[in-house]
């Protein structure tokens, strides 16, 4: 018999093997095909069923897919591959809760078959129902007595406590998962490392760092590794601080320039000895052994800002003198401006000034002078950088002109630079030390454009940049501040090549993509706008499938101290606000689009919006940009303050979708029948954000002054929040939604209104003598086509929906009060708003083709062989953004043209 | 100088500074997923005193009998922390792991192009055991040396005994 289904299941693998290497290659059709061509022998067998239904369900028939899954799962399949199979279609469909039934199923058949309760355990990890995770590892572990499964139970209540409020928690629950771990312990069962980690994590929760130690000092602890440090790190938590304060003595001088070890020590130290003491084994440790580590030297910097706090003078350091000291020894290496960076605070401004000239002095390069090596030429820069952070870069200390000749300076620094360490001496992925004044010079030129609003200095800087990549092709620090200037002078296109080279991808889609995805479509790009969006949501919604399977890697494997990690992991990506925004921005993009009513009705059905739900979790957003890889030197005094304004842009960023989904909702609502109520709702709202919020905000980073235009500070959330409000783009369709929810059509008002609004209007285009900045000019002449696109939407949508059934609608409305106008005055409100867009779209349509042929001025050398570079970028950016925006007015006409029939 | 920690997810938000330089793959999740559910010992990060990351390694235990081995499978270091001995710390560091699960050797693959590696894993006491043929693919394919060094378990150090001849990708186990 066991032979039979031995000889059985080789028989089908055989015969199924063909379906499943199409359907890997991705070639479903072929699948199916060799699907059927198995049925058509063996029409009952269930995996091939199953394997048919995932190939019509990858060939976009989702319907058929359904109702084969539904058959076989009424016949309760328990053989593992069927099972697989349709986990992988219940996965696809988004129905992770189906898997689970479906091996409950299979379980309540075969209760005794270990490998199909691993699938249920797995199927609720997936789910994240803790409660039946551990009614299933229980299970196991009565069905098979082996260790994992008696941990993953314990996790799982573990689990139970991180949801459960915490009362609750050290109440019950982590109690419990305490008594199931020491049952093991004393049964003398623990087997592995993780296990060990689990029951600290037990302890750790509850804060029960006695029996924590216990632990470390105990039976148990062979099993940990870095055991020393971890019990020094618990002691120190125990205020047990001079035991702490010598078992770091201790681990530094096995490690003498770890700098974890330095700076518990001092945490422990101080409170247990006097800081002189801790200076003398510092300087012992020095003048001992460390001739080279930099943790007990930046250590003695530690140590005097602990003094300070504690009020302590240690008369013996002399803490300019130790600064100097210490750039003497590292001022070639890269980290030693970071490092001093931590401390600079400690020296009062005076004091500061003199340690620069101290440097300056030790450096050596004169005012006309260039480095002549490379050494001296890193310790040139580093002191430059330091020179900026020491606030030498900015006004009070150094007017316009000396910026502006400083600027120069460096320029020249940089082609010195470059020859004395050229390409040919270097692999092409080695950065080219001389970059870094490159950076500088970038930095001082965009202070420079927000001073003088002199355009000038954004292409100096692009010149500048774009050289620098062609010597040393892979400096991301480059790429990064490029971006930034091209998107400066509203040169998208040129910003969206440079931002190609940086190849991001993945998780960098998220951290990174605030650089330039948010940027492309309001500059103009609106293709790019649409690929680039589409690949980031393409990402978060794969990952968030992804995520699942990750968190059974970690049961899987016991590492039970990721798990909590990975759930985290999973919050994180699931409610990223860059997702939130690419989702919203990318319906607002595909909507604008539409060039008939019929295109607008099926769009709206595709994306499903619900107009009457705020679908967006404002609470758990979270904010996942990195924005410290833009590479800067703010200084110091700023530094009371995010210099990189994190709080306030998240601010913007979260009013901006706010409002931006409220546009949204308003499309949507104005295409359902009855929708008067909420039209109002939804454009009182919009008006709110408008009239308050917004200004709050943007009031915010108006008290910070000029710092906000730092070349740190994100670009995107602060320039889209301020155009949105400026344009009165909010404000218009607030009014329009608020008026087709009073009467069935615009009336007179509405149509001022429209008139009257700075959003369907452009800028003065850019004077074309000097050069420019494009940035305002495409903006505003984005959110014009968008508002034209939009309105168009809310108009034709409103239109349709009342068209069928317009006397039933309109008898509603007279029950309501509302004075219900003639049908021809209807038709005349219609006829008016669509000519008047029309003829603002006409206008538009011909101040972008004006755009199209602009002659670029650059201020350029003309000579140097980079400015042609600069100039083709720009120039071809600003044509593509012309040509985009103008197509989609030629949409936008035609859906308005639909307005006047 | 750095602290030396385990790396978290969290950590891949903030690991641009590393990653954006062209020697440094930036994989999908579920790479650095697998590594951390199953090896997270073995994956750890060097952050600077401002909390900067400024490199990390991953790697992983695996084979059987005498083929018990630790693998690197990335060390990077960020551009703006090189020449700081950073690598040999987090080299130092996997080896304490693998000596610990009583592994016989470590291994490791690199082009055979990087010059400034494979000197750094000579110095580390690394010797190349074999030659990959074209174990990276590009334009045109590179291959790879397969460097091991060997660990106190294996005390007649039969593990580093180079092969003469190059393997083919599908050779490696």
């Amino acid at each position: 018999m066991a032979s039979k289904a031995h000889v059985d299941n080789t028989v089908n693998e055989r015969r199924l093997r063909p379906i499943y290497d199409w359907l890997d290659h991705g070639n479903n059709k072929k699948a199916l095909q060799e699907a059927e061509k198995v049925l058509k022998k063996q029409p009952s067998n269930q995996c091939a069923r199953v394997l048919k239904a995932l190939a019509l369900l990858r060939l976009g028939k989702e319907d058929n897919c359904q109702m084969i899954m539904e058959e076989v799962r009424a016949e309760v399949p328990c053989d593992d591959s069927t099972l697989q199979a349709m986990s992988i279609c219940y996965r696809e469909i988004h129905k992770p809760d189906k898997i689970s039934e479906l091996y409950e199923a299979a379980v309540k058949a075969d209760p005794t078959n270990e490998e199909l309760l691993t699938h249920l355990f797995m199927s609720y990890v997936r789910l994240c129902d803790f409660k039946k995770q551990q009614q299933t590892a229980v299970a196991l572990y009565k069905l098979k007595p082996r260790n994992p499964y008696y941990f993953w139970a314990v996790m799982s209540v573990v689990m139970q406590a991180m949801q459960a409020d915490e009362r609750l928690a050290k109440a019950v629950v982590l109690p419990l998962a305490e008594r199931m771990v020491l049952k093991m312990v004393n049964e003398g069962r623990i087997e592995a490392e993780q296990e060990v980690h689990l029951y600290l994590m037990v302890l750790e929760l509850q804060g029960k760092e006695e029996a924590i130690m216990e632990v470390l000092t105990g039976p148990l602890a062979f099993r940990l590794s870095s055991l020393p440090q971890r019990r020094a790190t618990l002691m120190l938590q125990l205020h047990r601080y001079s035991e702490a304060a010598s078992t770091f003595k201790e681990l530094m001088h096995e490690d003498i320039d770890n700098w974890t070890y330095y700076r518990d020590y001092l945490a422990a130290a101080l409170k247990s000895e006097t800081p002189q003491k801790c200076l003398d084994l510092l300087n012992e440790i020095i003048a001992t052994k460390g001739e080279k580590a930099r943790a007990p030297r930046l250590a003695r910097f530690e140590l005097l800002k602990h003094a300070r706090l504690l009020k302590i003078e240690l008369n013996s350091l002399d803490s300019t003198q130790l600064m100097h000291q210490y750039f003497t020894q590292f001022g070639e290496k890269g980290c030693v401006v970071g490092d001093l960076k931590l401390y600079l605070h400690l020296l009062k401004p005076d004091e500061r000034l003199h340690l620069i000239k101290k440097l300056e002095q030790d450096v050596a390069v004169g005012a006309d002078d260039y480095p002549t090596t490379i050494g001296q030429m890193q310790r040139h820069i580093h002191l430059e950088q330091l020179r900026r952070i020491c606030g030498l870069h900015h006004s009070p200390t150094t007017s316009i002109e000396e910026r502006i000749s400083l600027a120069d300076r460096l320029c020249d620094l940089h082609k010195k630079g470059n020859a004395l360490c050229p390409a040919s001496d270097r692999l092409p992925t080695d950065f080219c030390p001389a970059d870094a004044y490159g950076l500088l010079a970038t930095h001082l030129f965009h202070q420079l454009w927000v001073e003088t609003q002199e355009a000038l200095y954004l292409y100096r800087a692009m010149a500048l940049l774009e050289q620098s990549l062609v010597s040393s092709p892979s400096n991301f620090h480059t790429k990064i501040l490029l971006v930034r200037i091209y998107l400066e002078a509203g040169l998208v296109g040129a910003a969206n090549h440079i931002f190609a080279l940086l190849d991001v991808k993945h998780i960098q889609l998220d951290s990174l993509g605030h650089l330039h995805a948010p940027l492309l479509a309001p500059l103009g790009h609106l293709s790019q706008a649409s690929s680039t969006l589409d690949h980031a949501a393409k990402f978060f919604v794969t990952n968030y499938k992804d995520s699942a399977d990750h968190l059974t890697f970690a049961y899987k494997y016991g590492s039970f101290v990721k798990i909590q990690e990975f759930v985290e992991l999973r919050k994180r990506l699931d409610n990223s606000l860059h997702f939130a925004m690419t989702t919203v921005d990318k319906m607002l993009l595909e909507l604008s689009w539409c060039d008939s009513p019929n295109i607008l009705s099926v769009m709206l059905t595709s994306m499903r919006i619900q107009p009457h739900e705020d679908s967006i979790r404002w609470n758990l957003i979270r904010d996942n940009r990195d924005l410290e890889v833009v590479v800067g030197w703010e200084p110091l005094d700023s530094y009371e303050k995010d210099p990189r304004f994190r709080e306030e842009t998240v601010s913007c960023m979260l009013v901006l979708l706010s409002a931006r989904n409220l546009l949204l909702r308003i499309v949507a609502a104005a295409a359902e029948t009855e929708s008067s109520p909420l039209l109002a709702q939804l454009g009182t709202e919009l008006e709110k954000l408008q009239q308050e919020r917004i200004p709050e905000v943007l009031g915010h980073l108006q008290d910070r002054g000029s710092s906000a235009q730092s070349i740190l500070v994100p670009l995107d959330a602060i320039e889209r929040l301020k155009e949105a409000h400026e344009s009165e783009q909010l404000k218009i369709i607030a009014r329009l939604a608020k008026c087709l929810s009073r009467s069935s059509s615009p009336d007179s008002q509405c149509l001022q209104d429209l008139d009257a609004t700075p959003g369907l209007r452009t800028l003065p285009m850019p004077c074309q003598q000097t050069p420019a900045s494009y940035k305002r000019f495409l903006m505003r002449a984005v959110t014009c086509g968008e508002t034209l696109a939009l309105i168009g939407a809310v108009c034709c949508g409103y239109t349709t929906s009342q068209t069928p059934s317009s006397n039933k609608k309109n008898n509603k409305k007279s029950g309501k009060k509302i004075k219900s106008p003639q049908p021809d005055q209807l038709t005349d409100g219609w006829k008016d708003i669509g000519n008047l867009l029309v003829e603002r779209a006409s206008v538009l349509d011909s101040v972008l083709s004006m755009l199209e042929k602009v002659q670029l001025q650059t201020g350029l050398d003309s000579e140097e062989a980079v400015t042609a570079t600069v100039v083709q970028r720009s120039q071809e950016s600003i044509a593509q953004s012309s040509r985009e925006i103008k197509s989609r007015v030629q949409l936008t006409i035609k859906l308005l043209n639909s307005l006047n029939s | 100088m750095s602290i030396l920690r385990p790396f978290t997810c969290d950590d891949m938000f903030k690991f641009n500074n590393v990653n954006l330089d062209p020697l440094t793959e930036t994989y999908g999740l579920s790479f650095y997923m697998q590594y951390l559910a199953h090896w997270p010992e073995y994956f750890q990060v060097a952050e600077s005193p401002s909390g900067e990351i400024m490199g990390y390694i991953m790697g992983k235990a695996e084979g059987h009998s005498e083929n018990w081995h630790g693998h690197v499978t990335a060390l990077t270091v960020s551009p703006d922390y090189r020449r700081l001995g950073l690598a040999a710390t987090l080299m130092k560091f996997l080896e304490g792991v693998s000596e610990k699960k009583q592994a016989y050797f470590v291994d490791l693959f690199v082009r055979v192009s990087n010059k400034v590696a494979i000197k750094m894993y000579q110095e580390l006491g690394y010797i190349v055991y074999r030659t990959v043929l074209e174990y990276y693919s590009g334009d045109p394919d590179e291959d790879a040396y397969d460097m091991r060094k060997a660990l106190s378990r294996d005390v007649k150090k039969k593990s580093v005994i180079p092969l003469t001849h190059p393997v083919r990708p599908d050779e490696v186990d």
